[in-house]
């Protein structure tokens, strides 16, 4: 399938503030829909945590990153190596593990340094720590992939609307 | 008289039955499941691959109109014994599920709760592939969760 657009009975001139105007659209919006996504994501975290700390140190964690060059604007979510230091379970959270965790107080330690692999005791990773820890299985939270389901349907939303307003603007 | 399950439910039980009866006919010895917590079960041996649905996006389909425009997102994640097993299920799974799958509606009927009377309804295709990437833990972890995979799918009931 191929979808051409083509542009009939426009002035060059017209058509280049069009394009000027249609890029600062499309990178304004590409920013607002990578703080968006950081903020559904922190909100799918926040409403799926079954402990309510007051430490949302997962939460913290998930950083927006916007990288430009000459050609080329990319929004990043959540970094992995400063997930793996800031927020060391992160990826057992989000895909679900069966871990030894604290037994009470903050599920998501600080950092890695934390805790420290010492062996293992029913099946399950044991971990040195100064607080007492119980075998649980951490059952998948799917933060990661419930936000992309989500973007994928909102950036199609945002999408439509941006080609609207631009279409307003232009008459 | 039959109660039948909403879209959702039937979503995700259609999904269940098709892979559980691809694997019976191709492959020996994986275990279905629809929960972590059957995963984990003792009694529960490796490879497993557990299925569900995760999460459910929905539009307006038109102006004017009051249908909804429904996207379920489909979790797969395999558990297997090897990394060489973890891909060839993880590949066989794509496969099989990319030319979508028939969509049942699933129901009790009345006064037998045991007993799931299916109605073929349609299909069941995906409109985009999200994931399909190994989880790696990065340190040791539980022998279960060594060779970990996971493919996640957005469906939508046609």
């Amino acid at each position: 399938m191929r979808i051409n657009i083509k542009v009939v009975g426009t002035k060059p001139a017209d058509l280049e503030k069009e394009i000027k105007f249609k890029f600062i659209t499309v990178k304004n919006g590409l920013k607002k829909l990578g703080f968006d996504t950081a903020l559904h994501m922190k909100q799918v975290i926040q409403s799926n945590k079954k402990t309510k700390s007051k430490q949302n140190t997962l939460e913290n964690a998930i950083k927006v990153y916007v990288e430009e060059t000459l050609n080329r604007q990319s929004v990043g979510v959540g970094r992995i190596q400063e997930l793996d230091v800031l927020a060391p379970y992160w990826a057992a959270v989000n895909y679900g593990a069966h871990y030894m965790i604290p037994k009470s107080g903050d599920m998501y330690p600080k950092n890695a340094q934390a805790l420290k692999f010492i062996g293992k005791k029913d099946g399950a990773v044991v971990y040195a720590s100064k607080v007492k820890q119980r075998v649980q299985n951490i059952s998948p939270m799917n933060y990661i992939e419930k936000t992309v389901n989500w973007l994928l349907t909102v950036w199609k939303v945002q999408f439509y609307n941006w080609t609207s307003v631009t279409k307003t603007h232009a008459r | 008289m039959t109660s039948y399950f909403r879209e959702p439910r039937n979503v995700e039980l259609s999904t269940l039955k098709y892979l559980e009866d691809s694997f019976t006919s191709d492959w020996s010895d994986i275990t279905i499941c629809k929960t972590f917590k059957q995963v984990y079960a003792k009694n529960t041996n490796i490879p497993v691959v557990c299925v569900r649905l995760a999460d459910t996006s929905t539009v307006r389909l038109e102006v004017g109109s009051k249908t909804l425009e429904n996207r379920y997102l489909i979790i797969i994640d395999v558990f297997a014994r090897s990394d060489a097993q973890r891909l060839d299920i993880a590949g066989y799974i794509k496969n099989k599920l990319k030319d979508g799958w028939v969509h049942y509606d699933h129901g009790h009927v009345s006064g037998d709760n045991t007993t799931l009377e299916l109605t073929a309804n349609g299909r069941d295709n995906i409109t985009e592939f999200v994931t399909d990437a190994r989880i790696d833990f990065t340190e040791t972890v539980d022998d279960k969760d060594k060779y970990r995979h996971n493919i996640s799918v957005r469906v939508r009931k046609g």
